[in-house]
């Protein structure tokens, strides 16, 4: 198999992509769509794809989407996704602790997303979810009046905007205690972006606990290998090397896809431009970034695919 | 005189020498002279005794959640007559650093009330982060069309803040991203001294979210960076660092930035570090995975000890 990189992806491509994969996995964020507009040829694609037989997942950092939720939302804009294609940090979680036969109480700072995905394989969030509010005149924390629970052995980083500080006194005492596990949904430091702000990821609230614990969590999300694991126990059918990732970052998708033995597919809709994947790939030539962090194909958008797709159907076709 | 013995327990010869030798000593005040509101016994008698000897004093802290004034007075409470120009705290050294480099613009601080206080006293404007900030309790998503952002921020400043939330993160962040915006932190300690077990965490913590969030390195002032003795030689330039004893409880900030000053360093158990936390540091550096930078000429057990071997070097 050829070991070129950053090829464009064209008509001589094309067949290879189809036949030789039957798994297709999708970042979501600046790949199918920008967040409120979904990309042209989205919906399409995922639907082309569906009827051609190719098991379509949803490989997605995001630790506020449930697989029932995500899966309802995919619904409401044209594709009949099941829950199961849906795969989220909130659900590897839940699938992490179970293949650890992890017992007893969780102390996750996180939203809804998190209880509810824990709360289907019966894992209990005991706190950390929702305002822990400190009182606003506050120049002080009386430690002696926080309440801790003695059950809790397992401590969760994700999406929080309701993180303060009083979180991460918990979080970062309980972590003090021996054999509490560290998991963390993932590190991305910023979620996509609007021009009007950054917006922190679950990244950020994860470094102010290992700031203040001095610990390292297992993390389960992109790039690291515990979101293929999740799947390949859900679908024990998929193989690494007939997949496709298709994704918009290079630290997170690709990264992931490469370290997987998956094919990747980098979209320049969303997170990295082309001219940034030049820079990276000369990084790579110099040996200051990794290799890995560059895809085996690139394209302009899903549409582009979606195209080259439909023009080989019609060639087949005559 | 700084030796090139590293770890040595003090004597009472030792104390003797320290005393003729050196003119100015520097003090970290938590795990050194208090765990507020216990005072340990010895400090201010220790403190006293220099005093009456001729020595200067400073009590260079991290802390950046109270200023000279709440320091000078907390001392004369407990019985050592302190001037505000004797307290290194991170707020007020923030304002002399803004001082030193004519910074002209506004600020958005994540920090306490002190901060506003030292920054205000030199004429900086805060444009916000210092106080709550919340969403709504019920909120379930960050909605970006209804933040305040104010047009005009010129710096973003990092400190201990017990009101850190999202929303403060995002704004430090926003602002981070504008071009030529400077970024300061008072220090990056990760965690506060406690007497229990619980975890309180330092300005390190809420600076590594305000850093990931905005993908940049800030000027860290606090110890173990110089900017806290270049505050001092500013305002007292007969300070002579090699006739300077620097005690503290943290290898990592107090004794790296002593030593780094060409100071004499003395590190007291009664804090962050144990005989046993000193051990493990020392067969580190042996093995070249730590710093030598961060271990202490001389040790003791604390404050009180140091004052007991300089009383009976008087005696004899």
């Amino acid at each position: 198999m050829s070991t070129a990189v950053c090829t464009r992806l064209n008509e001589i491509h094309i067949e290879t992509i189809i036949n030789d994969h039957d798994t297709f996995l999708f970042d979501c964020d600046g790949v199918l769509w920008c967040s409120p507009t979904v990309l042209p040829g989205a919906i399409e694609l995922l639907n082309y794809l569906t009827t051609l037989g190719k098991r379509v997942l949803f490989v997605t950092n995001n630790s506020l989407k449930t697989q029932k939720g995500f899966a309802q939302w995919l619904n409401g804009i044209g594709y009949q996704a099941k829950p199961e294609q849906v795969i989220c940090t909130a659900w590897i979680t839940a699938q992490y602790l179970k293949s650890i036969n992890f017992k007893g109480h969780c102390y996750c700072i996180g939203m809804q997303s998190m209880v509810e995905e824990l709360g289907r394989e019966g894992f209990h969030i005991s706190d950390g979810v929702g305002p822990d509010p400190i009182s606003p005149e506050t120049d002080w924390i009386e430690t002696s009046t926080i309440k801790f629970d003695d059950h809790i052995n397992c401590v969760i980083s994700a999406f929080d905007i309701h993180v303060n500080y009083l979180k991460i006194v918990k979080a970062a005492t309980y972590l003090s205690r021996p054999d509490v596990l560290f998991l963390a949904t993932n590190d991305d430091v910023t979620t996509p972006q609007n021009d009007i702000a950054v917006l922190p990821g679950e990244g950020t609230i994860l470094a102010s606990i290992v700031a203040a614990s001095g610990r390292s969590p297992t993390i389960l999300g992109k790039p690291r290998a515990p979101m293929f694991d999740s799947i390949r126990l859900a679908f024990p059918e998929v193989k690494s090397n007939r997949t496709l990732m298709v994704g918009d970052r290079l630290e997170t998708d690709i990264l992931f896809g490469n370290r997987q033995g998956l094919t990747t597919l980098l979209v320049f809709s969303g997170a990295t431009s082309e001219k940034k994947l030049d820079t990276v790939k000369q990084a790579v030539d110099k040996n200051t970034a990794e290799k890995e962090l560059l895809p085996k194909f690139c394209i302009k958008d899903v549409n582009h695919l979606l195209q080259l797709l439909l023009s080989r159907q019609k060639i087949l076709s005559k | 005189m700084s030796t090139n013995e590293v770890c040595v327990g003090l004597t009472e010869i030792h104390s003797k020498s320290l005393l003729n030798n050196n003119d100015t000593f520097l003090f970290d005040c938590d795990g050194v002279l208090w765990n507020f509101p216990e005072i340990f016994p010895g400090a201010i008698e220790l403190l006293n005794y220099l005093t009456e000897q001729g020595k200067q004093l400073f009590f260079v802290t991290n802390n950046s959640t109270k200023t000279q004034d709440d320091y000078a007075k907390r001392f004369s409470d407990i019985g050592y007559k302190a001037k505000p120009e004797q307290i290194i705290c991170t707020a007020w050294l923030t304002a002399q650093h803004l001082k030193s480099i004519n910074f002209k613009g506004q600020c958005y601080v994540i920090g306490m009330q002190s901060m506003a206080h030292e920054l205000e006293k030199e004429g900086f404007q805060i444009c916000g982060g210092i106080g709550p900030d919340p969403l709504a309790s019920d909120a379930n998503a960050m909605k970006t069309d209804t933040l305040k952002l104010d047009k005009n921020v010129d710096c973003v400043i990092s400190a201990l803040d017990l009101h850190i939330s999202y929303i403060k993160i995002l704004k430090a962040a926003t602002y981070l991203n504008r071009p030529n915006v400077l970024f300061l932190a008072t220090n990056d300690d990760a965690s506060l001294p406690q007497s229990d077990e619980i975890v309180m965490p330092g300005a390190g913590a809420v600076l590594a979210s305000v850093a990931a969030a905005s993908c940049r390195a800030p000027t860290i002032l606090g110890k173990p960076h110089a900017a806290m003795f270049d505050a001092i030689r500013l305002a007292f330039p007969d300070v002579d660092p090699k006739r300077t004893v620097m005690i503290g409880d943290r290898v990592e900030t107090d004794i790296a930035f002593g030593n780094r000053q060409g100071a004499t360093t003395l590190l007291v158990f009664s804090g962050a570090t144990s005989e046993k936390n000193l051990n493990n540091l020392k067969q580190n550096v042996e093995k070249k995975t730590a710093e030598q930078d961060n271990l202490p000429n001389f040790c003791v057990k604390d404050v009180g000890q140091f004052l007991q071997f300089l009383q009976s070097t008087e005696k004899k």
